[in-house]
């Protein structure tokens, strides 16, 4: 399987309401494409993705999704990497279940193999 | 308040929800709670994942310390996930059309879950501390709690397992409140109780 990976600009997403966004999202990694959203998404948002998510498996080419957010800055904690409070956080990472699978360092560098 | 009237008041009704991702030891904790407390368990418990696939719960669980009369219900929930693979249940042993059945049942018991969320008044947010912490779903969860404004605790669980690593989550969630226990062997326990009392104190 060979996926996509589209860097998703915040003009792209930041007028979208949190269900467009959501529906954005879904229906661009249902085609095998691996999103990089400068706009992050909420907390809130993340649930929702979650939430519909579930409805869109199918069990066969579609298990679900990866999700990953953090928060920009220069000093490091985990909690940035991951992403904390209700703010839009720096970048979400939303991919298919099965392309990436993630590889972190000690450093708090988050490294992502895409599977082949 | 003296003593006379503290028995006679009644106990607050608090509903206790167990969340985290699959696996974590969620039903293993809220038996422990209910067998403590009012001999009873809430669910079973399987190794393999998604085994609490509907909300359960146990009512009318009477919890006191010192200073807090509780009526507590136990809501262990379905282990929150953005996947559910049947392939994942057949490694367990299950045939095609089990795993299939799980499954499905599994991703409602997600939904479900994640609707939940807004009828509890205090989370346990339970983290497998054998595991790297930081699936995207525990800092999802939390950050939820966090904006609905509910009380929560951390519970790094299986902490009498040598890999184990206790550090390493409160490292990752720091300045949140973090209470380590083994739900297995009551380890930490009687200090989860404490701050349930104390959680609990700040619900109106």
């Amino acid at each position: 399987m060979k996926y996509r990976v589209d860097f998703i600009p915040f003009n792209e997403t930041y007028d979208l309401s949190s269900d467009e966004k959501i529906r954005y999202i879904l229906s661009k990694v249902m085609r095998n494409t691996i999103l990089v959203l400068e706009s992050g998404l909420t907390h809130r948002e993340e649930l929702e993705l979650i939430q519909r998510t579930m409805g869109e498996i199918d069990y066969q080419d579609f298990i679900g999704i990866k999700l990953f957010s953090f928060e920009t800055g220069d000093d490091f904690k985990w909690s940035k990497l991951f992403g904390k409070g209700n703010k839009n956080k720096g970048f979400t990472i939303v991919a298919p279940n099965e392309a990436v699978s993630v590889i972190k360092d000690k450093r708090g560098i988050l490294s992502i193999r895409i599977t082949q | 308040m003296s003593w006379r009237l503290w028995l006679k008041s009644k106990p607050k009704s608090i509903n206790l929800g167990f969340y985290g991702e699959v696996n974590a030891g969620k039903t293993t904790l809220a038996n422990k709670i209910g067998r403590d407390w009012a001999d009873q368990e809430v669910g079973s418990v399987s190794e393999i994942p998604h085994e609490t696939r509907t909300i359960q719960k146990l009512e009318k669980v009477n919890f006191t310390t010192s200073n807090t009369r509780l009526d507590l219900t136990l809501i262990d929930m379905p282990g929150i996930a953005s996947s559910v693979n049947p392939t994942d249940f057949i490694k367990h042993g299950l045939s095609a059309s089990e795993a299939m059945e799980r499954a499905k049942e599994a991703t409602r018991g997600i939904v479900e879950a994640i609707k939940y969320l807004e009828n509890v008044d205090v989370a346990l947010v339970i983290i497998d501390a054998t595991k790297t912490p930081f699936d995207q779903v525990n800092f999802t969860i939390l950050g939820n709690l966090e904006h609905q404004k509910k009380p929560f605790i951390l519970v790094p669980n299986k902490i009498d397992l040598p890999e184990s690593n206790v550090r390493l989550v409160r490292d990752a969630f720091e300045n949140y409140t973090v209470i380590p226990v083994s739900a297995l062997q009551g380890d930490g326990i009687e200090t989860l109780y404490d701050k349930i009392a104390q959680m609990a104190r700040k619900v109106k």
